[in-house]
Order: structure tokens, then C-alpha cells, then sequence
């Protein structure tokens, strides 16, 4: 080590004490102490054992003399002894100085190399002292002029340092963030002065706090410890408003990018970063505030911007698709359990046309004797009748051939008649001629008068002819009729009275079918109306699916409209002033307008936080 | 048979009140739109009931009762909003524009027969 080095490790690099003061004040006083006790060449210690060695030749003597025989056997051995050993005596005297001399040494070479100073190079003898202190005076001179030259560098080296921190305290201002720089201990070792322009700190009064006490991170993924911690662990990071605390006002928010700095052997030697402000207030982009307004909302305001409202469309929605869910499941329910009611109800018809059919079934048994003996007398009955009528035809064909003949004797009757009236009339002319004529005509006259008698005679008989006939032809009818009646009467009227409890048997049996008919007909007239009922109201659940739709195509109307937004921001982004002009802030308000329902509208409040206006309950029916 | 007439724009909902008023024995007719609904009255329909939807793209249900109010046929026909919306700003639009009635979706189908009985006479 050069006496530079020894002297700056001493007085500082200044000239200026630097570092513990105190310690190097102890540490001075000390050595001034050692030096002035080596200077005289004996220390406490030295004078300790001196005394004690001189006090030993001088008081043993004096001790023997006052003590008993043990004591004078003692002086006399110690006299003996003490003579006899004077050389080896001081000879242990003159160790014990050297080992107090090595020891003082060996304590002196402790607080050198405390003051950082070579002990071989340092005398304990004032002359020496001197005449090293003119050859470190003059190996200080040559190490002066090296130094100076260091300085030299070190001043451009620091000017270099200087135009780089001007370096960035310019990219700093141009770009509105705050450049910064921290050791391990996360203590700040350099501030930009943009942190004064955005932030309101003086200039390097953030310099020696820790940066987790100079942040403000309103990012869950990048609380303050996660910064630190990821940062020594050799990560970067990058953050999400996150910024530094204001010296007064709201935070401006900010993003964060910070990363391990590193010297060559790539151990973390501090950290750096940058806290990018999102409104670029020093370059005074009104465009860019103005677009920030819009995503973010006014500066300090609680309320408005995009994201926050977006945030709140997406709670809106998430209960309004919710309430859908939940009425949809509802009226699905309720459809399923009227399938299930018609289900059972058209189950119960089932059945009963099952026991109608076994009832019909067990009927059939029984009845199909009786049915059989039925069909026989209906057969029995036919081939009666059939038998009758043919008999009756036979008969009246007889019968009609008979008035066929008695009409014939009519025609004859008739003609007779006629005979006779002709006669008469002759007869009648002949009377008057005969009496025109005279005595010759007397005669003839009474010929006419037989002839006349004789017509009358005919007259008569055909008269009684036709009587005759006639009762001829009543008889044949009598007899006729009697015919139909007396011809197998006795048989017939045994036949007829079986057939007729046969029918009889029939007519009971149909009519308890008819009547088991009847039952099943009203029945089913009952289940139809009761089916028509339920179908009815199954088709009347439909109506939820036009109620869900309606409420599904609000949400989609919001969807689109934020998605429409978002794209106008991005292509807004980056514009100039004159482009932002107009746009209206992001307004999830505007949407109460399409809706249609009191519930929707009570959603849409509860998550705004804004007061509803009270809607009158109104009946679900009304007519004007 | 008396004849209804049933205008929405929702295929659903038309069938629905198809079904039920087919089942109790009225005659349906249908339109899917104002538009068309209004064309089917001009040209010759005359129901012995209307019953409307109100919320539908382009002509809404006041609309169409407001323009089916001029025709001459159907100047004192009942005419019936069946609709979602619960506002009362909108039934006193309605009632304004000559609707009879308002009925609010969904409506059970013994209050909706209850209600034409009301409104057809001898229905």
C-alpha cells in the first residue's frame, strides 16, 4: 500500500475526513499513544515489570529480614539462589521485555492495519519515522501526479456521466416519463426531473427512499412486493397502473417497466426503469388526452371512461342473460310437467278403453250363444217370411187370374146387358110401329111385347149375374184374407212368439252395448276437452321463447354497440384533434332506450348505482 | 266462425296463439310484420278481432293499429296489443292510436279467451 493510499485511507480523498469520523479519531489518538509510548521505548507494561522485577530485589531482602527461620531459610535460598541466578534472572527480565515489546507490536499491527497501514513500513523510532516520511513524501509526489491525471479522467469520465444523465433527462422530458435508477436495497439513487413536472417532487428529493414507498400500484397482478421480489430474482417487469405517489393530487396513471441492472461478471449491481405516464401532458397531445378521456375517463373523475362502464355493461349483462336463464328454465318446467300431466292423462284413457275392451270381451262370451241363437231366428224369420210371401204371391196370382175371369164375366154381363137394352128399345119400336100399322100390326105388337118382357127377363138375369159376381169376387177375397189367416196360424203364431223373445233378448243386449257405448262416447268427449285444455296450455308456454329472444337481442344490441365503440377508439387512436371532435363518451345508458321489460330496466339501474324512476305497476291486463 | 287476426313478428309466438285459438274455435289468419299485416287489410281482410305485437322492425304495432283505425271496415273492429312492454307511457300511445286493449306477455289461455269473449260480441 503507497503512503497515498495510506494517506487517503486516513484524511479521505479530499483532504476532507469522510466515512466514521469517530472511528478514525479513536483509531488516531490510539496510534498517537502507541508512537508516543514506543517513542520512549517503554510502555506501561514495561514500567509494570520493572517495578515489580526492582521491587523484588529490593523488598525480598526486607521480607526475610521480618519473617522466621522459614522465611530466613527462604531469604537464604533466595539470597543463594537470587545470586547464584542474577544472570539468568535478567536474563528473564530482558524476555519479559521482549515479549511486552512483541506484544505491543503485534497490538500496534492490529491498529495499523485498522488504519490500514503497513507496520514494517512504520517506525517506532522517531528518526526513522523522519526519514521515512521524506521518502513517502517523495513517493507521494510521483503518486500525486498519477493521481492527478486520474482525476483528470475521472472529471471526464464524471462530464461524460453528466451529458448522459443530460442524455436522459432530455429523453425524459421529450417523452413525458420519468427515467429512474435504484441500488439493491431498492434505495433510489437518481430521479428524472420529469418526476417534478408530472409528480410535483422537488428535484432529488426522491433520492435515498425506497422505491415500494415511492410507487402507487393499482394492479393486482403488481402489488409493490412482486415488483422487488421479481426484480431480484434478475426479471424484469412491466406494470400496469402503476406510478409514482403525487406529491399532491390523484395519481396520474401510469405504466411501469423496470429490470435488473447487471456489471460484466452479470450480478445485479441495482435496478432501472421507467414510469411511462398514459397522458403525455409535457408534449401537450391534446389528441391523445382527449382519446385517453374517452378509455379512461376524465383526470381525477370517479365516474366515466370506457373501461370502467364496460366493466359495468358486462355485470348488466351477466345478470339480464341470468334472469333469462332462469325464467326459460322456469317455463321449460313448466311444459314438462304438462307433457307429463298429458302424459298421464291420455295413460288413464288407455286404460280405460282397456276394461272397456275386456269388459266388451267378457260380454262376448257370454253372448255369443245367445248371438248365435239370434242370428238362427233372424235366419228362421227370413225363410218364414220368404216362405210367406211366396205363398202369397201364388195365392194372390190365383186370385187374380180368378178376377181376371170374373172381369172377363163382367165384359159378358155387360155385353148382354147391352143386348138387352137393344132388344128393348126394339122392342119398344116395334110397339110403335106395330100400333102405327093397325090390325096387321096387333101382332106384332104382342111380339114386341114378349120381346120386351124377354129383355127385361135378360135384364134381370144379367143383373143378377153381375150380383153374383160380385159376391163371388167378396168371397174370394174373404176367402183370401181367411187363408193368410188360417193357413199355418197355429205354427206361425208359436214361431212368431219365440222369435219375438228372441228379439226381445237381442234388443236387451244391444242396448246394454248401446248404453256401454254411450258411457265410453261421453267419456272421451270429456278426455278430448280436457286434452284440448292441456294442449292449449302447452302451446301458450311457447310464449317465453319470444320473451327470452327479446331480451337475448337487447344483450346482443349491447354487445355490438361496445364492440362498435372499440373499434371507433382504435381507429380514433393516434388521430388528430379535429378527428376526436363529436365522439361521444362510451354511454351504457343509451340502452335503457331498447328495453322492454321492468326487470331489465331494474338491472340496468341496481348496477349503474343510479336511482330508478319509480314505474307504476300496471295490470297485465287492460282493456281502454 | 269468428275470425282473428294475429300479427308478430315471432314465428313462435304466432303459432303459439294459433294453437290456442284454432282449439277453441275461432279462425286464424297471420301476418309476420306490420307491413304485411296492413297490406292483408287493405286488400280485403276483415277480422272480427285484431291482436298485435308492438315491438317489430319497421311498422310497430301502433303504427298498424293507427292506419287499420282509417280503413272503413274496421273503424269500431276490436284491436288488441299483446306485447312485452310494460310501460305505461306506451299504453296511453297505444290507447291514443285506437287500440281496445292492452294485454302483457305471456297470457294464460283462460284470460285470453276470457278477454275476446269480451271484446267479439257473440264470440
Amino acid at each position: 500500500m503507497t503512503l497515498r493510499s495510506r494517506s487517503i485511507a486516513i484524511h479521505g480523498e479530499s483532504g476532507v475526513d469522510h466515512g466514521d469520523q469517530k472511528e478514525r479519531q479513536r483509531l488516531l489518538a490510539q496510534r498517537k499513544a502507541m508512537v508516543e509510548a514506543n517513542k520512549a521505548g517503554f510502555g506501561r507494561a514495561e514500567w509494570i515489570i520493572s517495578a515489580l522485577f526492582l521491587g523484588a530485589l529490593l523488598l525480598f531482602p526486607v521480607l526475610g529480614w521480618r519473617l522466621d527461620s522459614t522465611l530466613n531459610l527462604l531469604s537464604q535460598w533466595l539470597d543463594g539462589w537470587y545470586l547464584g541466578n542474577l544472570p539468568l534472572l535478567l536474563a528473564l527480565a530482558g524476555v519479559a521485555l521482549l515479549g511486552t515489546q512483541i506484544f505491543r507490536r503485534r497490538k500496534l499491527s492490529a491498529l495499523l492495519d485498522a488504519l490500514h497501514l503497513d507496520d514494517m513500513d512504520f517506525c517506532l523510532r522517531e528518526s526513522c519515522f523522519i526519514k521515512y516520511y521524506k521518502e513517502l513524501k517523495q513517493e507521494y509526489k510521483e503518486l500525486d501526479e498519477k493521481f492527478k491525471q486520474l482525476q483528470d479522467e475521472t472529471r471526464k469520465l464524471f462530464k461524460q456521466i453528466v451529458n448522459a444523465e443530460q442524455h436522459i433527462e432530455h429523453m425524459a422530458s421529450v417523452s413525458g416519463a420519468i427515467f429512474w435508477e435504484a441500488d439493491t436495497a431498492f434505495k433510489v439513487r437518481f430521479v428524472s426531473k420529469t418526476a417534478t413536472s408530472l409528480f410535483g417532487h422537488a428535484h432529488n428529493s426522491l433520492t435515498g427512499h425506497s422505491i415500494t414507498d415511492i410507487l402507487t400500484s393499482m394492479d393486482d397482478q403488481c402489488p409493490k412486493e412482486e415488483i422487488t421480489a421479481q426484480l431480484m430474482r434478475g426479471e424484469p417487469i412491466s406494470c400496469f397502473a402503476t406510478s409514482l405517489v403525487p406529491k399532491t393530487g390523484a395519481p396520474v396513471r401510469s405504466v411501469l417497466d423496470a429490470a435488473p441492472l447487471r456489471d460484466d461478471q452479470g450480478t445485479i449491481i441495482g435496478i432501472s426503469g421507467v414510469i411511462t405516464p398514459l397522458t403525455r401532458r409535457l408534449s401537450g397531445n391534446a389528441s391523445f388526452e382527449h382519446w385517453s378521456e374517452l378509455v379512461l375517463g376524465k383526470e381525477g373523475a370517479k365516474e366515466g371512461g370506457f373501461f370502467r362502464d364496460s366493466a359495468i355493461l358486462d355485470r348488466i349483462l351477466t345478470e339480464q342473460t341470468r334472469k333469462v336463464s332462469q325464467e326459460t328454465e322456469g317455463a321449460a318446467y313448466q311444459i314438462s310437467g304438462q307433457i307429463q300431466e298429458l302424459d298421464k292423462h291420455v295413460s288413464d284413457m288407455m286404460q280405460l278403453l282397456t276394461e272397456a275392451t275386456n269388459w266388451t270381451q267378457s260380454q262376448g262370451g257370454a253372448s255369443m250363444s245367445v248371438a248365435k241363437q239370434d242370428r238362427e231366428a233372424i235366419g228362421n224369420l227370413q225363410n218364414f217370411v220368404q216362405g210367406l210371401r211366396h205363398q202369397k204371391e201364388q195365392e194372390t196370382e190365383r186370385a187374380r187370374q180368378v178376377i181376371d175371369q170374373i172381369e172377363g164375366l163382367y165384359r159378358l154381363v155387360e155385353i148382354v146387358r147391352g143386348i138387352s137394352e137393344q132388344t128393348n128399345v126394339l122392342a119398344l119400336n116395334a110397339g110403335i110401329i106395330a100400333s102405327r100399322t093397325g090390325e096387321n100390326g096387333k101382332q106384332f105388337l104382342v111380339v114386341a111385347s114378349e120381346v120386351r118382357k124377354l129383355s127385361g127377363q135378360v135384364k134381370d138375369a144379367a143383373d143378377r149375374i153381375d150380383n153374383g159376381i160380385a159376391e163371388s169376387v167378396a168371397n174370394i177375397q174373404s176367402l183370401f184374407t181367411d187363408n193368410t189367416g188360417s193357413l199355418a196360424a197355429e205354427k206361425e203364431e208359436a214361431f212368431l212368439q219365440r222369435t219375438a223373445q228372441q228379439m226381445t233378448e237381442m234388443g236387451k243386449n244391444y242396448s246394454k252395448l248401446l248404453d256401454f257405448n254411450d258411457e265410453i262416447l261421453r267419456k272421451i268427449v270429456d278426455w278430448n276437452a280436457t286434452l284440448s285444455n292441456k294442449v292449449m296450455n302447452m302451446l301458450s308456454g311457447l310464449q317465453f321463447q319470444d320473451i327470452a329472444r327479446q331480451q337475448i337481442e337487447q344483450v346482443n344490441r349491447a354487445l355490438s354497440y361496445r364492440q362498435e365503440y372499440v373499434t371507433k377508439l382504435q381507429s380514433l387512436y393516434g388521430q388528430k384533434e379535429e378527428a376526436m371532435r363529436g365522439v361521444e363518451p362510451f354511454n351504457i345508458d343509451i340502452l335503457t332506450k331498447g328495453y322492454v321489460m321492468a326487470g331489465q330496466r331494474t338491472i340496468h339501474y341496481e348496477q349503474t348505482g343510479r336511482q330508478q324512476k319509480r314505474e307504476e305497476a300496471a295490470p297485465q291486463i287492460q282493456l281502454f | 266462425m269468428k275470425v282473428i287476426f294475429i300479427v308478430d313478428d315471432s314465428g313462435t309466438m304466432l303459432m303459439s296463439l294459433e294453437g290456442v285459438l284454432s282449439k277453441a274455435g275461432f279462425q286464424v289468419e297471420k301476418a309476420d310484420s306490420g307491413e304485411a299485416a296492413l297490406t292483408k287489410l287493405k286488400t280485403g281482410l276483415v277480422p272480427d278481432l285484431m291482436i298485435t305485437d308492438y315491438n317489430m322492425p319497421g311498422m310497430n304495432g301502433v303504427d298498424l293499429i293507427r292506419e287499420a283505425r282509417k280503413l272503413p271496415a274496421l273503424k269500431f273492429k276490436p284491436m288488441l296489443m299483446l306485447t312485452t312492454e310494460s310501460q305505461l307511457e306506451r299504453r296511453e300511445e297505444a290507447k291514443a292510436a285506437g287500440a281496445t286493449g292492452w294485454l302483457v306477455k305471456p297470457v294464460q289461455p283462460p284470460e285470453l279467451l276470457g278477454v275476446i269473449k269480451r271484446v267479439i260480441p257473440g264470440a
